[in-house]
């Protein structure tokens, strides 16, 4: 059963998108990148170029080049839109019957039929991507197409050789990206500032009849000629302008010089959405008879913002008429998305904030989240996506309490489920019988300090030394958020389990209360955890050391005896210490006692000790001998 | 056989489901092996592109050097930029000339057109060289391409 691919059909870029497994996935082209420019040329040996390559030709072979052809799909020759972009588009627009059509080398082309070219582009890189015949797609337009406009579009995928499942709006898949349609009744505005075009919708989500829900657009508006790349020729101008201000030479003829600096005009531009400053530095950007000219200068983000503040400030009026087409206040606003690269930079995100009072939503790329809305609806129609499929996470981390007080993860935060996890642990002290399982959820790193979900004893373990049983406790979490928690000795085969139904009981609030805890204490629970793994190993290293001792002892001379039997009531003091360094120190000293010991032992015997490199290896986390552990698990090490 | 039941259709519905999520996950596990392979690449690629502009410094320092700079010191500029060369090369990175060749899109970016008669594009100046990692470009290069008529050897050929 094949795939319905999302596309997003853009006047300057184009991307697309599929759901795998339930989730979307952005579709990369055969050059890698996640947008290929909407640009077809015909070369002068005839040859069709879409994309990038196309882009690279467009200087030199501008006759032949159509860009921003989405501007004329579907519209009659006579149109304003059309007859204003005969001026402004270097290719040639001529009169088909009421429509139009672009030359490209000796032949003229349908809009139908250029964006066909970029289409079979796109769907001949998805089956490259998903190693599978695509022969279905969503494709998305603006909410102010019209209806030949996107019966236009529609065609387009026809020629292509893809049907056209459905053509949505594209304030309608970003809405969808964010999964909005679950939200009832609510007024979701969408703002989306591309490379060449602005455009702002509000839309309504109503009550659904059935299955699907209704995404109503209320109102669009816009400005078709207002993008990044407005941005970032003003940038491009003012560090022009701050070069012959330094050196009192102008770059705006050198065409080299003028690249070199739409590059760093875009780059200073991107970085100045992340950092305050950026550094644009130029070397040989031109000559003179006094020898080569250097350009180094730093632009501010403050600067940025004072360059741009108009083209931002352009945006306001749209969004007001918008609101007011829609018989809408700012304030009756539930959601705001954001769609287009522009969209990220913060000033950007202020001016939202403050035209609709609204933090707008976070998390999906800007540049594809309306190919990622189009691939869930292309999901929906394929019946890839459902109910059943949409799968959960575990908000907080899942696993029990070992030696020490300490919290043993066993299944992460965020882990999709249905999950399951098992690790091997051990018992605490020597002859230890059985060992209690307290399940615990939370982030923190202390058992006290997260929800204990139950608690059960798995008893019958076989006396032995501390650190020899081997328990295996397996948790399993399945897709309703049911926990199952079993402990078995895979000694005596004994075992043990709970089922803890309501983990998942937690609401929304306390999930993040727990979250917002674990980060403010994280701090203080990483030095409480470094000192209670320092006590653990002391501790672990006095058992291995009074062991070596009996063990072995008769072996080794009788200074080195009697200097590790010093060490060890020397450690022993040391190890209610609340110092960590103190701590490491004295087990450091000890197990150099000890060596020597061991080594006399090696010395006087073939090698027969019983598991020394495992225990080595495992002193990490074993437990004490001097105090009551009953009923605590000592985790092992990691023998899943 | 008794007609099919709500139940036999749930069955079919969840094993449909089932089918479609394991071959998902096969795909995208096939895919997930494929650019573990291409990530080692793509970082050197990434790294490599970066330092471009470092090199193509390099360039522009020797074409700006100064007639009048002490030999001695030209020379430890000529060997540090064999040096960053030496490495590029270990790389397997591989510098591409332009001039004088067919403008091609999949090498080169254009930047500007000279004036000129004829039918034949050709590469006339290369303000930044293009690079190759084996058979990918890494970065094409940025020229000016004029027009001329073919050379004789090149009307052979066609």
């Amino acid at each position: 059963m094949g795939k319905i691919i999302g596309i997003d059909l853009g006047t300057t870029n184009s991307a697309m998108a599929v759901m795998e497994g339930g989730q979307p996935t952005i579709i990369a082209n055969a050059e890698g990148g996640r947008t290929t420019p909407s640009i077809v040329a015909v070369s002068k040996t005839g040859e069709r170029l879409v994309g990038q390559v196309a882009k690279r030709q467009a200087v030199i072979n501008p006759d032949n080049t159509v860009f921003s052809v989405k501007r004329l799909i579907g519209r009659k020759f006579e149109d304003a839109e059309v007859q204003r972009d005969i001026k402004l588009m270097p290719y040639k627009i001529i009169k088909n019957k009421d429509a139009v059509k672009v030359a490209m080398g000796d032949k003229d082309y349908t809009p139908e039929e250029v964006s066909a070219m970029i289409l079979s582009k796109l769907k001949a890189d998805a089956e490259a991507f998903l190693g599978q015949p695509v022969t279905e797609a969503v494709i998305t337009v603006p909410a102010y197409f019209s209806d030949a406009q996107r019966q236009a579009t529609k065609d387009a995928g026809k020629i292509a050789g893809l049907e056209v499942k459905r053509i949505i709006n594209e304030p309608t898949a970003a809405a969808l990206a964010y999964g909005l349609e679950k939200k009832k009744d609510e007024k979701v505005v969408v703002y989306d500032l591309g490379g060449g075009t602005f455009d702002v919708s509000i839309l309504e989500i109503g009550m659904a009849e059935g299955e699907d829900s209704v995404v109503e657009v209320l109102s669009t508006n816009g400005d078709t000629h207002l993008g990044g790349d407005d941005f970032d020729l003003v940038v491009m101008n003012h560090l022009v302008d701050e070069f012959k201000k330094a050196e009192g030479m102008d770059l705006s003829n050198d065409k080299a010089a003028v690249q070199r600096l739409k590059e760093a005009a875009e780059k200073a531009k991107i970085e100045l959405s992340t950092t305050n400053e950026s550094e644009v530095n130029l070397p040989f950007i031109t000559a003179d008879a006094n020898g080569p000219k250097h350009f180094q200068y730093t632009l501010t983000r403050a600067k940025l913002e004072q360059l741009v503040a108009d083209l931002v400030k352009r945006t306001v009026k749209p969004c007001e008429a918008a609101l007011k087409d829609a018989g809408l206040k700012a304030s009756d606003i539930d959601e705001v998305v954001l769609v287009g690269g522009m969209t990220r930079m913060p000033a950007v995100q202020a001016e939202v904030e403050k035209i609709f009072g609204k933090k707008p939503l976070q998390g999906v790329n800007p540049d594809e989240v309306v190919a990622v809305g189009a691939a869930v609806q292309g999901g929906v129609l394929a019946g890839d996506v459902k109910g059943i499929l949409l799968l959960d996470v575990t908000p907080l981390s899942l696993g029990l309490e070992t030696m020490g007080g300490v919290f043993t993860k066993l299944i992460e935060r965020n882990t999709t489920i249905p999950a399951s996890k098992s690790q091997v642990f051990s018992t605490a002290a020597d002859s230890q019988t059985q060992v209690e399982i307290n399940v615990l959820q939370g982030e923190r790193e202390f058992a006290n300090d997260n929800k204990s979900l139950g608690r059960f004893i798995l008893d019958g373990i076989a006396p032995a030394p501390r650190g020899i049983p081997q328990i295996e406790v397996t948790f399993n979490i399945d897709a309703n958020g049911i926990v199952n928690v079993k402990a078995s000795d895979k000694g005596t085969g004994k075992e043990q389990h709970i089922t803890i139904q309501n983990s998942g009981n937690l609401n929304e609030e306390e999930v993040k209360r727990m979250q917002q805890e674990a980060e403010a204490h994280a701090e203080d629970d990483k030095k409480r955890r470094e000192l209670v793994d320092a006590k653990n190993q002391l501790d672990s290293t006095i058992y291995t050391a009074e062991k070596t001792l009996k063990d072995g002892g008769e072996k080794a001379s009788d200074e080195d005896k009697k200097a590790l039997e010093d060490a060890i009531a020397e450690a022993k003091t040391k190890v209610e210490s609340e110092d960590k360094d103190e701590l490491e120190k004295a087990a450091n000293t000890l197990s150099e006692a000890m060596q020597k010991v061991g080594a006399a032992m090696y010395a006087a015997n073939a090698p027969g000790g019983e598991d020394a490199p495992t225990e080595v290896e495992a002193t990490e986390d074993e437990g004490k001998t001097d105090e009551p552990v009953e009923g605590e698990v000592v985790d092992e090490g990691d023998k899943k | 056989m008794p007609k099919k039941n709500a139940k036999d259709e749930r069955i079919e519905e969840l094993t449909a489901d089932l089918q479609r999520v394991q071959a998902d996950f096969v795909n995208y596990k096939r895919r997930a092996e494929a650019e573990k392979a291409e990530l080692l690449d793509f970082a050197k690629t990434r790294v490599v592109r970066d330092f471009l502009a470092v090199r193509d410094n390099f360039d522009r320092e020797l074409a700006n050097r100064p007639a009048d700079v002490s030999p001695e010191w030209a020379k430890s500029i000529d060997s540090i930029r064999a040096g960053f060369d030496a490495i590029m090369k270990n790389l397997g990175v591989e510098r591409f000339d332009s001039v004088g060749q067919p403008f091609d899109p999949n090498l080169h970016e254009a930047i500007a057109m000279d004036e000129g008669d004829g039918s034949h594009e050709v590469v006339t100046d290369e303000l930044q060289a293009g690079y190759k990692l084996g058979d990918q470009v890494l970065r094409h290069a940025m020229v000016k391409v004029g027009r001329t008529e073919l050379s004789n050897d090149e009307k052979e050929n066609n």
